[in-house]
């Protein structure tokens, strides 16, 4: 019998320039669920997010990564997108000359070459042309009301000038107008302030509510992020590897006590007696 | 011990030209005498300019060994009248034609195909034809204005010969105090089996005038072949803007030829007083361009904002040398040239800003912005002050930079396809430029070029 979850990692080991990162990581979603990974600086959880995007620098050694029925570590990282993994980034690039909307558009409309493309034996049919402009003009207005940001961000070079702020409002604009199945939210709360940080999540929260399939998965060094996004499941990320999880509380117990109490004891370098 | 003196080798062998191929020319271009004698006097001018040398500065950067000019000038055709129009010109050339413009002027291969103006301007003294009727009906205006104090025949090499041959183009002239809010239209066509043009566009606008004139220039990329090879095709250009007193033009050029064109040309705006010159120059195609671009602040608040967007691939050369003459005080000048690269092509942009002494509170600006999109391509800046005058602000950036990781998989990242992913970056890259230009229409070609061009 498969028992494979909707959405597992098995097992992975990543390495960035040769040096391992990722020792054995091992996770699964189902449709839905709200998870959190939380660990300290230099654990792996950036790597762990920009691996499941499939950013080139990252090299996968060993593992798996399913998604549907689907070997995600194969897909290109538009692939990715369109198969419905989101990523919202820590540190969003800077696009000059691409207005917000002319983005969106591109991206909306690469879905639909493509689902079109794969209905049609792999070529886009003459007579698919994307999404209308006033049907577009029509989504992104809606989300932008929903996620209360300003309508003149549809005009704004993408993320070029941006406050940290607006660029987190933006990565979760993306993915209001994107509509994946599971969204990876790497660190969204570093650089903002409280008021950014409620804006942002009552945003996620409020995607969540609309789609209730739809999976979180908010990758955060400090609890802080999850007052606001309440995960149902939280795993702690050491060196590479989870090493433990549990319910919310254990995000309370961290903030608490820290991540000390849950490193491996290292082994005493020997130094030579002189 | 003998010194051996190298005699520096010209870049191109100029061919001999004589007397009677340029009175047969003329004679067959339909000119009036005072033409045929223009012709004649840059003959001789011609004669006396020594071809470029790689020892010449400005064309160090350059291998011209490929080309042919002696073999090019030897099978130079005498003009023809009457053109017929392939599915490719009618292709390129629709658009102008049932533009909605107030003026349009059309060539293929030299010769006039539309040449129209809009009776209410006609009424108020504009001047917007081809080159051609204009030697008939404004003789003497043209006469004095025709490269006598703007482009000059003794300029350059490349200036001199298209004195000699220059054909096609057009000539627009806006009387005092007119307006034209709407863009006029210029487009011009090389056919196949052309193997040369030379097309003259001359701008006067008189003191307070102001209007907007768009030129493309495209031939087919399918040259065709002789022994093999494509025939070279040589365009040699010129064009001349001149803006009196408080005068204002934008001026979009926009160049596509076929990838067997060898394009030469001399470009010169003199702005007087208080005259305001938006200039957008687009570089797609030719197989190489030499262009010399310069703006001459002749008069006390004059501005020039020039603006570049090429985009080379394959084996393309493309070189811009412009230049910003500071003559008359309080002017100012901003260049933003931008190019993007693929392939093995090269570009070199040396740009010049020239402060002359009394041209105090100049105001002056250059930048050279480069996008390369492999490795091979090479990209060379070369900016330049010479500052005469102490009470000044001039500054330049230039920069070459590479298409990066980072905001390509943030692209992709948002599921959009790598090449489309390239078209958007490059698109955002070139986008300050293209919103320079004050018509749609041009935008979404020159976009879609580049969307070509990409993949």
């Amino acid at each position: 019998m498969d028992t494979t979850k909707w959405f597992e990692i098995r097992d992975l080991h990543v390495s960035v320039e040769g040096k391992p990162i990722l020792k054995g990581l091992n996770l699964s979603m189902n449709p839905g669920e709200i998870h959190a990974i939380m660990g300290p600086n230099g654990s792996g959880k950036s790597t762990l997010a920009y691996t499941l995007m499939g950013h080139p620098g990252y090299e996968v050694t060993a593992g798996e990564v399913i998604f549907n029925g689907q070997n995600v570590l194969e897909m290109e990282p538009d692939e990715r997108s369109r198969a419905g993994l989101f990523l919202a980034f820590q540190y969003p690039v800077a696009i000059p000359g691409v207005t917000v909307a002319n983005f969106l558009r591109t991206a909306l409309n690469a879905r639909i070459k493509a689902e079109a493309a794969a209905r049609n034996g792999g070529v886009v049919p003459a007579d698919v042309k994307g999404i209308s402009i006033p049907e577009f003009r029509k989504q992104l207005r809606e989300a932008m009301r929903i996620l209360k940001v300003d309508e003149s961000f549809a005009g704004r070079y993408l993320n070029d000038g941006f406050s940290g702020g607006e660029k987190k409002r933006a990565e979760v604009l993306q993915m209001a107008m994107l509509k994946p199945k599971i969204a990876i939210l790497d660190e969204t709360d570093s650089g903002l302030d409280i008021d950014a940080l409620r804006i942002v999540s009552e945003g996620v929260n409020t995607l969540h509510a609309q789609d209730s399939q739809m999976s979180v998965l908010v990758i955060t060094h400090y609890q802080r992020l999850l007052n606001y996004i309440k995960p149902q499941f939280v795993h702690v990320l050491i060196d590479g590897r989870i090493v433990e999880a549990g319910g919310p509380e254990l995000a309370l117990h961290l903030e608490e006590k820290g991540y000390d109490w849950l490193r491996e004891p290292e082994a005493e370098p020997e130094r030579p007696s002189r | 011990m003998a010194v051996v003196t190298l005699k520096p080798a010209p870049l191109v062998k100029s061919g001999e030209l004589t007397r009677e191929f340029v009175e047969a020319y003329a004679s067959a271009a339909d000119d009036p005498a005072w033409m045929v004698a223009r012709r004649l006097e840059a003959l001789r001018v011609f004669r006396d300019t020594p071809a470029p040398q790689r020892s010449d500065e400005l064309w160090r950067r350059v291998d011209l060994s490929a080309f042919k000019l002696d073999q090019v000038l030897a099978t130079i055709q005498l003009p023809t009248g009457d053109q017929a129009l392939d599915d490719d010109a009618r292709r390129f050339l629709d658009p102008f034609i049932y533009a909605n413009a107030p003026g349009v002027v059309a060539h293929v291969n030299g010769a006039p195909v539309v040449s129209h103006l809009d009776e209410y301007l006609h009424a108020q003294g504009v001047i917007f034809t081809d080159l051609l009727s204009a030697s008939y009906q404004h003789a003497d205006w043209l006469e004095n204005h025709l490269m006598t104090e703007c482009v000059k025949l003794t300029d350059a090499y490349f200036a001199a010969l298209h004195g000699v041959f220059m054909r096609g183009g057009v000539v627009l002239r806006v009387p005092k105090g007119v307006r034209i809010e709407q863009p006029l239209r210029a487009a011009t066509w090389m056919s196949a089996d052309q193997r040369a043009g030379f097309n003259h566009t001359l701008i006067v606008l008189e003191e307070g005038a102001q209007a907007t004139l768009i030129e493309e220039f495209a031939s087919p990329s399918h040259g065709q072949p002789t022994h093999g090879q494509p025939a070279q095709v040589f365009y040699n250009g010129a064009v001349e803007i001149v803006l009196g007193k408080d005068a204002q033009l934008d001026y979009v050029s926009i160049q596509d030829w076929g990838r067997n064109v060898w394009n030469f040309t001399n470009e010169r705006a003199h702005l007087h007083a208080g005259a305001t010159l938006h200039w957008v120059a687009g570089g797609l195609g030719s197989r190489y361009t030499k262009s010399a671009i310069e703006a001459d602040l002749l008069g006390e608040g004059g501005t020039a904002l020039l603006s570049g967007v090429f985009f080379a691939d394959g084996k393309q050369q493309l070189h811009y040398d412009t230049q910003q003459n500071h003559i008359a005080p309080a002017c100012k000048s901003d260049l933003l040239y931008k190019n993007a690269l693929r392939d093995e092509a090269r570009t070199v942009w040396r740009g010049n800003i020239r402060v002359f002494p009394g041209a105090q509170k100049t105001d002056a600006y250059q930048a050279n912005r480069n996008l390369q999109l492999s490795s091979k391509s090479r990209a060379d800046s070369i900016p330049g002050l010479e500052i005469e005058a102490d009470d000044v602000r001039c500054t330049h950036g230039s920069t070459v930079g590479r298409l990066e990781e980072e905001p390509m998989f943030y692209l992709r990242s948002r599921g959009i396809p790598e090449v489309e992913a390239r078209r958007l970056i490059v698109e955002g890259f070139f986008a300050p430029v293209i919103e320079r230009i004050p018509l749609e229409e041009t935008r979404e070609r020159l976009l879609a070029e580049i969307a070509r061009k990409i993949g």
